[in-house]
């Protein structure tokens, strides 16, 4: 299966506080493939998050293998890690996380300095990114000056700007009222039907799960239903 | 459990925090205790002296001459208790370098002058016997190894003796403390009659009579008297007292008061500002928890108390310990500082200013978070997170 | 790849610094706190600077001054006048019309009465021959005129006036049995001689018990070279128990032996209080990388590598120390540039001197401000590129 994007093998996260060792997740096998939109849902401590982190290579699993294109990951120093996240993975948090003193132009354009594009295609690339998610006429603007969902959508030019294939998405409407939330999601489909991402949300949000392809509970790091949507 | 408990957790909870703080209060109240404390070993020869103890010197310039019969005929004035007289040598031991303060002086009339100057009586004897005697201040005893008997060569940058040379030879007589003002335990005195017997120019002549009266009371007019006595002479003479002579001495040098006020207000202005924006900081962090700890019951006076004593309790430490340093440099490097500083050292003076100051320094910067601690409603709090 | 990363560098720098303004007034009192240390560091350094160049400014190399063998300074050297008869004849001075250009003079420390305190302090009056003023090359009268010779007259050095009373152009004051009328005041530059009295010597003599005693012998080198052939007839004549040295030998010799206590007392002093400021900016950067938390992890998430991350945390810490630093070498300039004061040199006379900033002097205590940056930053920049991601992702 070689148009897989993600694949776990064997995972196992575990980690040790206060002398009592907890486990996230143990012998987890998943396959996600290239242009899937999955969401993961289950409830608090299920270890959604950490399963996230661990396909962003910001987290480290215990056991296991995380192969992304048919390649090791989990064994990529911290630096090669940067690299790799910066090439190939675009992040979405729910607290949208924009830097205050950038204004939404700038804040997308971060991920570009990690790219040898110059000022020019740097901000051409901006331009597309803002049009995409429908805020051209706010580039100039502060976080601050923006609502929860403008400052979502910026968060999701940010992510997409440098051309990754896999965005990764941390409840990216659990802080957005219902409106904001739909457009968010609009965006994140049209990404997926239109621009060939992969997109993995989790969330708590059944309306928001109900948007991808298919959906993955994990309860006690277990995936207890497959529930295949369209 | 009481608040003294909570003032603790709460200076411990950052750990690295408090502790940075603590040492910018160490740095300047370590400031604190070695400035004042050798601004106070400075000017102690102004505050020490007798206040029965005059000196008279030439008008022009106490540098200039007079002439040797002065010491008799001051001793003559009504109210004058004791007399000496003395002049500089420019005395040096080995290396011009190695300079030494030291004056020639009548022996009988010094010790007589000099009450608080310490010598065995069997030191006493052998410098009232032996005209090439020398008696040595402790702190220059110490620095050049002599010893009592000892015979030492030394020199003068300004006198010759008769075939050329510019030393003389001396034995030891005795080594003395002055414990009511240790600076002259940094001095050397040689005899007068040796002086005026040797030396090819400046014979008969003396930079200083020394003396006491028999009573404060009298000085005045025993000053006029003598400068009375010698006015339209060709060495006229201005006579002050002991203190304010060595005060105008001390002066000469630079307002050194003034140079340790001016780094003293910039160290603490520099401390006060870093510890109190810290301690807002503190306070702004746990808002929430002065929200609860209202709910349960807490009163603001109460909230208000717990961070003042948690800034006192801070600043009272650093000074504590900034004290203990500057204590402990000053004792280690007790022979670097006998030169420039004889009898600088920490005292009770010192102490009790540093906690004033640190009361003072606790106040300042507990003051302004502990009054938002009083005025923190418990809706604000609460709602922020 | 290096451009990109110090391009990274100047955006997550860019950052550091534009997010300031969250942290003012922590930021501020650092920034206060450096600006007082570098103040203090550069008024002890200008202080000092000043001192020295009063003295070692003022000798010139081809003047020669001769001592007694053995005096260090003038005030200890006596020299005959027999001994100055034998000078006038030594070869290696300059003459004009056969004269040799050639001063011999006595040196007497008198009382001035201070304008800051009203105490006295020891001046310097020095009776000069009759070349004595035509030796010292960059004197200027700038009121009044020259003394006359065999009159009590004085000429007063402008820093003479400057710090003690009763100087001022036309004052008479006493002086043992004689008045003395000032009738001239001179400058030079600011170096050690604007704060002597100048009489002639014969004068001084005189009114001083001291006929035909002098203390030291100026004479003009017919060439700087000449120098060593004045030496060695000096030496070789064992009637001249005297040494030879260039004016400009015997003045930094002077300006070496009397930078005293409180002119090093500067860097020990400003060092002591840097720790203190250090301790200072240590926690505004703790707490600058602690408020920036969620924001570090999230550029890390990104991609960002470590050492951006920790080039932006330090090039917060060191702006806050330069704009510190600068503000300090500012109001020390302002204030104390120029400020005039005086101690006793080791010729047991005051100095009047003035403190001196110069640009060198500034960058030296700029540079401490820069270090505290550096030291201050760089632990908090070191915990900035090593904040875990994991955990800071999702706080507010």
């Amino acid at each position: 299966m070689t148009d897989c994007a993600f694949q776990l093998r064997h995972v196992s996260k575990r980690f040790t506080k206060a002398k009592e060792t907890i486990t996230i997740f143990e012998g987890l096998d998943l396959d996600i493939p290239a242009e899937d939109y999955v969401a993961i849902m289950g409830p608090s401590g299920s270890g959604k998050t950490t399963l996230l982190n661990v396909l962003g290579g910001i987290d480290q699993v215990t056991d296991g293998e995380v192969l992304f294109n048919g390649q090791r990951v989990d064994t990529l120093s911290e630096s090669q890690l940067a690299r790799w996240r910066a090439n190939n993975i675009g992040f979405i948090f729910q607290f949208y996380n924009l830097m205050p003193v950038l204004t939404a132009a700038q804040n997308v354009e971060l991920p570009l300095l990690l790219t040898s594009f110059n000022t020019a295609e740097r901000r051409r690339r901006v331009e597309i990114a803002l049009s995409l998610v429908n805020l051209s006429e706010r580039s100039g603007h502060y976080p601050r000056e923006l609502s929860g969902g403008q400052q979502q959508r910026v968060a999701i030019a940010r992510a997409i700007v440098s051309d990754p294939q896999v965005l990764l998405c941390d409840e990216p409407t659990g802080d957005l009222d219902r409106s904001s939330a739909d457009e968010v999601l609009k965006i994140l489909k049209l990404l997926n039907e239109e621009h060939g991402k992969t997109i993995i949300v989790v969330t708590h949000d059944p309306e928001a799960a109900a948007h991808a392809k298919r959906i993955l509970h994990l309860n006690k790091g277990v995936f207890v239903d497959r529930t295949v949507l369209t | 459990m009481n608040q003294a408990l909570l003032v603790a957790k709460n200076l411990g909870r950052r750990k690295l925090r408090t502790g940075l703080m603590l040492l910018a209060l160490l740095i300047a109240f370590f400031l604190y205790g070695c400035l004042e404390s050798f601004d106070r070993a400075f000017y102690a020869s102004q505050n020490s002296a007798a206040d029965n103890r005059l000196v008279s010197v030439n008008k022009v310039n106490f540098t200039l001459p007079l002439p040797i019969s002065y010491g008799a005929q001051i001793g003559l004035v009504p109210g004058v208790s004791a007399v000496s007289y003395q002049s500089w040598f420019g005395g040096y031991y080995q290396d011009p370098r190695q300079f030494l303060i030291m004056f020639a002086s009548d022996p009988a009339g010094y010790l007589a002058v000099y009450p608080n100057l310490q010598v065995t009586p069997a030191e006493r004897t052998a410098w009232l016997a032996d005209r090439t005697g020398l008696l040595v201040g402790r702190t220059v005893a110490t620095k050049y190894h002599w010893h009592v008997g000892d015979h030492v060569p030394i020199s003068s940058n300004i006198y010759t003796r008769a075939k050329g040379s510019h030393t003389w030879d001396f034995t030891i007589s005795g080594i003395y403390s002055f414990p009511t003002d240790p600076a002259r335990e940094g001095q050397v005195i040689m005899r007068h009659d040796y002086f005026d017997e040797t030396v090819t120019f400046g014979r008969d002549t003396i930079n200083m009579v020394m003396f006491t009266t028999k009573s404060a009371a009298l000085n005045e007019a025993v000053i006029k008297r003598i400068d009375t006595q010698f006015a339209n002479s060709p060495y006229e003479t201005t006579t002050d007292t002991a203190a304010a002579f060595n005060r105008a001495f001390a002066s000469q040098l630079g307002n050194i008061a003034l140079i340790i006020r001016l780094v003293l207000i910039s160290a603490f202005a520099a401390i006060l500002l870093i510890v109190g924006n810290t301690m807002v900081m503190a306070v702004r962090e746990r808002t929430r928890e002065i929200g609860v700890l209202k709910t349960l019951g807490f009163s603001g006076t109460a909230i208000m108390m717990q961070i003042l004593a948690e800034s006192m309790l801070l600043s009272v430490t650093g000074a504590l310990l900034g004290l203990a340093v500057a204590g402990l440099l000053i004792t280690g490097l007790k022979d670097v500082i006998a030169g420039f500083a004889p009898g600088m050292h920490l005292a009770w003076q010192e102490v009790v200013g540093a906690l004033g100051w640190a009361v003072v320094l606790g106040l300042a910067t507990g003051g302004l978070p502990a009054w938002s601690g009083l005025k923190l409603r418990i809706a604000t709090a609460l709602g922020r997170i | 790849m290096m451009p990109r990363v110090l391009r990274q560098c100047a955006a997550l720098a860019r950052m550091n610094i534009l997010s300031i303004p969250q942290r003012i007034w922590m930021s501020v009192s650092t920034c206060f706190a450096i600006a007082l240390v570098v103040a203090v560091l550069l008024v002890f350094l200008a202080m000092g600077n000043g001192f020295k160049q009063a003295q070692s400014s003022a000798g010139a190399a081809d003047i020669a001054i001769v001592l007694r063998d053995g005096a260090q300074t003038e005030i200890s050297s006596t020299v005959s006048r027999e001994q100055v008869m034998l000078l006038e004849e030594a070869p290696g001075i300059a003459r004009a019309s056969g004269k040799p250009l050639l001063s011999a003079e006595l040196y007497v420390i008198v009382d001035g009465i201070r304008r800051s305190n009203g105490l006295k302090s020891n001046l310097p009056l020095r009776g000069l021959g009759v070349e004595g003023a035509a030796l010292r090359h960059n004197v200027r009268i700038v009121q009044g005129r020259m003394f006359r010779s065999g009159t009590n007259e004085l000429v007063v050095g402008q820093g003479v006036t400057r710090e003690f009373a009763g100087f001022d152009l036309g004052h008479t004051l006493r002086l043992g049995q004689t008045v003395w009328t000032v009738v001239g005041i001179f400058a030079d530059g600011g170096t050690v001689r604007e704060s002597e009295l100048w009489a002639d010597v014969g004068v001084v003599q005189s009114v001083f018990h001291r006929l035909n005693v002098f203390q030291t012998v100026r004479a003009r080198l017919a060439s700087p070279a000449a120098l060593a052939t004045l030496k060695s007839h000096v030496a070789n004549d064992p009637r001249l128990q005297l040494v030879v040295e260039s004016e400009a030998e015997y003045f930094s010799e002077q300006a070496k032996q009397s930078s005293g206590l409180i002119q090093n007392l500067g860097w020990p002093l400003a060092i002591i209080m840097a720790i203190g400021a250090l301790a200072g900016a240590l926690n505004t950067m703790y707490s600058s990388v602690a408020a920036r938390g969620t924001e570090i992890a999230t550029l890390r998430a990104i991609g960002f590598g470590g050492i951006p991350t920790f080039a932006g945390t330090l090039a917060e810490a060191l702006a806050l120390s330069i704009v510190g630093g600068l503000f300090g070498v500012l109001a020390a300039t302002v204030v104390f540039n120029g400020y005039s004061a005086s101690t006793l040199s080791s010729n047991f006379t005051q100095v009047i001197f003035t403190f001196k900033m110069t640009p060198a002097l500034c960058v030296r205590a700029l540079w401490l401000a820069i270090t505290i940056g550096l030291i201050g930053g760089i632990l908090p920049a070191i915990r900035a590129a090593r904040l875990p991601i994991v955990g800071m992702l999702g706080e507010q």
